[in-house]
């Protein structure tokens, strides 16, 4: 029975029923309705059909769906809640271990590149300690165990003074400096037992400049040895920063998706 | 405050407006959505996650008819719905009570001012076609339901399916012809008053 009608005739008739058509395909399909019984039969089934939906009642909501403001913003609230906690502390160690290792890593390199003698930096930051020591009454146990440091601290020589270079050509007002290398153990701490140990150093018989020369030189050897740890420490805050740096990064990640 | 005003209000985040929008819209949401459904808790579901996305994007909205606008939102709910039950398919089709028994006349389905026959045969009525639109594609219940049950013309309709209008008279027909097909048993069910209507309507 359905059989002959086409999906067009379907089609047409029912855009028919909606008064969808245009004025002359209407006129061509109420040609055809009045020659074809099946064709008005069908028109009669679908126009049944369509009075059949339309009359079913609009159905009323069982509840109000308004939205609560936690509904609102439930995802992006969620998402906040959770991350509140973890997420941004997790990128901020990250950013900060990040920065902390590029720090670290340029300062080193810098250090190793721009100061050829990096001991330079190591004797005055030697010297500086004992500053305090002598300062806070000769408290100082480090200043004691590096006597040549203990004499130089008093007189408050610059860094460069320390210098071989400043210690091969005395100068007249650099006097306490050329003095320090002298200055044996005993001196050292007799230095820093006496509260008068600037006016005892110089007061000491200046000794020829290249045995002050010498003494510097031994100086400078002397922590080179002990640089080798500072590196390793270095290296070790270096991998250290860089696991933490990862780690905080991709448990940061990790948050976000579980979030999500 | 007219329907603009609210949405306008809502677009700057007044969410009282927006609920305003909510009520005046719930019935014709929850219609699509039990149409597209099939059965109740689903249709509420839908409904309120159809709410909760337009509000989210309500800055989408560019004029025109909101009614469609929030059609289309509840029907892409619908599909997206039953695109995941058609992986992992469970739900029952007809409504059931907390004994899990079938229940005859759902209140929703009743009307106060009817006979208990009339109501009996009604929404036996009711069911017959619920269980047609339900074996539908869905692409062809959402026009179907669209158009005659929500009353909105083929532009609108197009509108709220995103789909040209050519395609939109298409599925209406073949939607139509098998709901035809389907309903073909209950014909003797139908009211007096429905044949009548049914008849003057051309």
């Amino acid at each position: 029975m359905t059989t002959r009608i086409t999906p067009p005739q379907w089609e047409a008739l029912s855009s028919y029923l909606d008064n969808q058509l245009t004025p002359k395909e209407r006129a061509r399909l109420e040609t055809h309705l009045k020659q074809d019984a099946e064709l008005r039969q069908a028109l009669e089934d679908l126009r049944r059909t369509r009075a059949l939906l339309r009359s079913q009642p609009r159905l009323r909501a069982p509840r109000n769906f308004t939205l609560t403001p936690a509904m609102a913003g439930v995802r992006s609230g969620a998402r906040r809640s959770s991350s509140v906690g973890t997420y941004p502390i997790l990128r901020l160690a990250s950013v900060l271990a990040t920065i902390f290792f590029v720090l670290v890593t340029v300062g080193d390199f810098a250090v190793r590149t721009f100061a050829p003698p990096p001991l330079t930096m190591t004797a005055s930051e030697r010297a500086a300690a004992p500053v305090f020591g002598m300062g806070g009454g000769g408290g100082g146990g480090g200043g004691a165990l590096q006597p040549e440091m203990g004499l130089l601290a008093p007189t408050e020589a610059p860094v460069e003074a320390i210098t071989g270079q400043a210690a091969a050509s005395p100068i007249p007002d650099q006097k306490s400096l050329v003095v320090t290398p002298m200055g044996t153990p005993e001196a050292a701490l007799e230095a820093l037992v006496t509260p008068e140990a600037v006016a005892q150093a110089k007061e000491v018989p200046i000794q020829p400049a290249d045995n002050g020369n010498r003494q510097l030189e031994n100086e400078t050897q002397q922590p080179a040895a002990q640089h080798w740890p500072a590196h390793t420490v270095i290296l070790v805050l270096q991998i250290l920063l860089i696991i933490l740096a990862v780690g905080a990064g991709l448990a940061a990640l990790y948050v976000r998706r579980a979030a999500r | 405050m007219d329907e603009t005003a609210l949405i306008q209000a809502a677009l700057q985040g007044d969410l009282d407006a927006f609920n305003r929008l909510v009520l005046a819209y719930q019935d014709m949401v929850y219609t699509q959505a039990y149409r597209m459904m099939g059965e109740q808790e689903a249709a509420e579901d839908a409904s309120q996650d159809a709410f909760i996305s337009a509000y989210r994007k309500l800055d989408s909205y560019r004029g025109g008819s909101f009614k469609a606008w929030l059609l289309r939102i509840v029907t892409n709910v619908c599909y997206d719905e039953l695109r995941r039950r058609k992986r992992r398919p469970t739900t029952p089709l007809e409504p059931l009570d907390n004994d899990n028994e079938e229940i005859e006349s759902p209140r929703w389905l009743s009307d106060p001012g009817e006979s208990p026959e009339e109501s009996a045969e009604r929404s036996e009525l009711a069911r017959a076609l619920q269980r047609c639109l339900d074996g539908l594609p869905p692409e062809f219940r959402a026009v179907v339901a669209l158009v005659d049950v929500q009353g909105l013309d083929y532009t609108e309709a197009a509108l709220a399916v995103g789909a040209p209008l050519g395609t939109v008279k298409s599925r209406l027909a073949r939607a139509r012809t098998r709901m035809r097909d389907c309903l073909k048993g209950v014909w003797e069910l139908l009211p007096d008053s429905l044949r009548l209507v049914g008849e003057s309507d051309t």
